[in-house]
């Protein structure tokens, strides 16, 4: 049911030219939010703008490389002076924006290592750092940081991506200390196994059993997504510091 | 005193801090081989001048592996194997998140987690071939709690306990075992904690008796607990080591 519950906000999401980010960025946009599309992937970035902006939503692009990558703090202040000059403001971010280079460790390089902790944790950062003296200024903000249930338990093969999710649950914790007197609130979710593109692509075998262990079943992007707008929406705003797992029970 | 470690090699990473050098004692003092390793030199000739025997010490840079690969090799070449690895981490100075900038990041959390990426790479043929042996990550509180003034620190924290939990998973095979402590307020470095924390922490102490700072003593004891036999069924743990300060800020 479509509410209106942001309308008159402006977001942005990284990471959501496709997959999870790209339906978070729809819901945000279908509740009413301007938003603001960012993705290494122009191609992608453009066509997901354009879908969404069909749902009567002002949207720009920060996409492609350089502009486009969040592990490059002038990449983050420029996306968010963008929102504020063309979109009107600032009020949500939803750091959605990750990767995956899974080896395991003996067979993992550093360019693996440092390639998955830059954009998942650095990057997090850096675009938190970038809108908080915003947020703080207007004293109020609504940040959504994506960790997963991999920062939690950890997968074998996984050690850099259950390394930076992890951490990325502790920043938000130090994060929501440091803005909560502003009013901004700051979240983690950890999204459980998810059916995506990437899930699709294990073996068959692989994926009934991981499956078969979720009491809830298998994940859709859309449940993330409207955890995501739960949390950006004022029906969430005294919670903050807080880690929600969304994964059908597979964690409890 | 009985003698857990006996002929047993301990390589204790980040060792000028309090929890590190309080290590290095109490494993010495149960038979242990020490192998302490700090870019600060002065700490580590501290650490060799106290214990004087098995006590090896090394000054690399862990954030190369050309560093983690030296340490390990000159840990072989001494005492022929490494059978238990204590990670501690680098404690910056407190600053608000504006006041930290990129290089202060890398400095803080890149370079300290990537270094024990890099450990953990040199010592796996060692533990693979072993087919045992004890890992312990000295994470913090902050990890788990949050610390105003302190985010990359606890990023850190964080990570390391990520860390602490793909190694488990992965290595569990060969029989080694991984875990974490979260050390609340310790009383040695009570300065440098981030002063709104600092109020929070002694409010609590006041109203709560049995919450007290924790010393790295005690902190030590625990970790040589896990390290030890006793502390094998302990796999993939990260255990408060706070006085019951967690569950009172919950």
């Amino acid at each position: 049911m479509i509410l209106g519950r942001l309308d008159n906000k402006v977001a942005i999401v990284t990471g959501s030219g496709r997959g999870i980010g790209k339906l978070i960025a729809s819901v945000l946009a279908e509740e009413g939010a301007h938003i603001l599309i960012n993705d290494v992937d122009i191609k992608e970035a453009n066509e997901a703008a354009e879908e969404i902006r069909k749902k009567g939503s002002k949207v720009i692009v920060a996409a492609g490389m350089p502009e486009g990558d969040v592990t490059k703090e002038e990449n983050c202040l420029k996306m968010v002076m963008e929102a504020k000059e063309k979109l009107g403001g600032l009020h949500i971010l939803v750091n959605n924006a990750g990767v995956t280079k899974d080896k395991t460790i003996h067979k993992m390089d550093d360019k693996m290592w440092n390639a998955v902790m830059d954009v998942n944790l650095k990057g997090t950062f850096l675009m938190i750092k970038a809108a908080s003296e915003h947020f703080k200024k207007q004293r109020y903000g609504k940040i959504v940081n994506l960790s997963s249930v991999g920062g939690l338990g950890s997968n074998i093969g996984q050690i850099n991506y259950a390394t930076s999710k992890a951490a990325v649950i502790s920043l938000t914790k130090s994060v929501a200390r440091e803005l909560a007197s502003y009013n901004v609130c700051v979240n983690v979710l950890a999204p459980g196994i998810i059916d995506t593109r990437l899930t699709r692509a294990m073996p068959d075998e692989k994926f009934d059993y991981i499956t078969d262990a979720i009491p809830m079943g298998l994940g859709k992007p859309i449940d993330v997504a409207r955890a995501v707008l739960g949390l950006c929406s004022s029906d969430f705003d005294y919670v903050t510091g807080q880690l929600i797992n969304v994964s059908g029970g597979l964690v409890i | 005193m009985c003698q857990r470690f006996e002929e047993k090699t301990i390589l204790i990473t980040n060792a000028k801090g309090i929890i590190g050098s309080t290590c290095a004692r109490l494993f010495h003092d149960e038979g242990a081989n020490i192998v302490v390793n700090d870019k600060d030199r002065e700490s580590t000739n501290k650490i060799r001048d106290e214990l004087k025997a098995r006590i090896l010490t090394t000054n690399e840079d862990l954030a190369s592996n050309h560093g983690t690969n030296k340490m390990v090799n000159l840990a072989l070449d001494s005492y022929g194997t490494i059978d238990t690895l204590i990670f501690n981490e680098e404690r910056p100075e407190p600053r608000d998140m504006q006041e930290i900038d990129v290089d202060f990041w890398e400095k803080t959390v890149d370079q300290n987690l990537i270094s024990i990426f890099h450990t953990l790479q040199a010592v796996y043929d060692i533990f693979k071939e072993r087919k045992g042996g004890s890992i312990v990550f000295v994470s913090s509180l902050g990890a788990r709690s949050g610390m105003a003034g302190a985010t990359n620190y606890t990023s850190s924290s964080g990570g390391v306990l990520g860390i602490m939990k793909s190694v488990s998973k992965e290595w569990s095979r060969w029989g080694v075992t991984c875990s974490a402590v979260c050390p609340g307020v310790i009383e040695e470095n009570i300065q440098g904690i981030p002063a709104s924390m600092k109020k929070q922490f002694e409010q609590t102490q006041v109203e709560l008796a049995s919450v007290r700072n924790v010393t790295a003593n005690e902190v030590a004891k625990v970790i040589l607990f896990l390290a030890s036999e006793d502390g094998k069924p302990i796999n993939g743990q990260a255990i408060n080591v706070d006085y019951g300060l967690y569950i009172y800020m919950l």
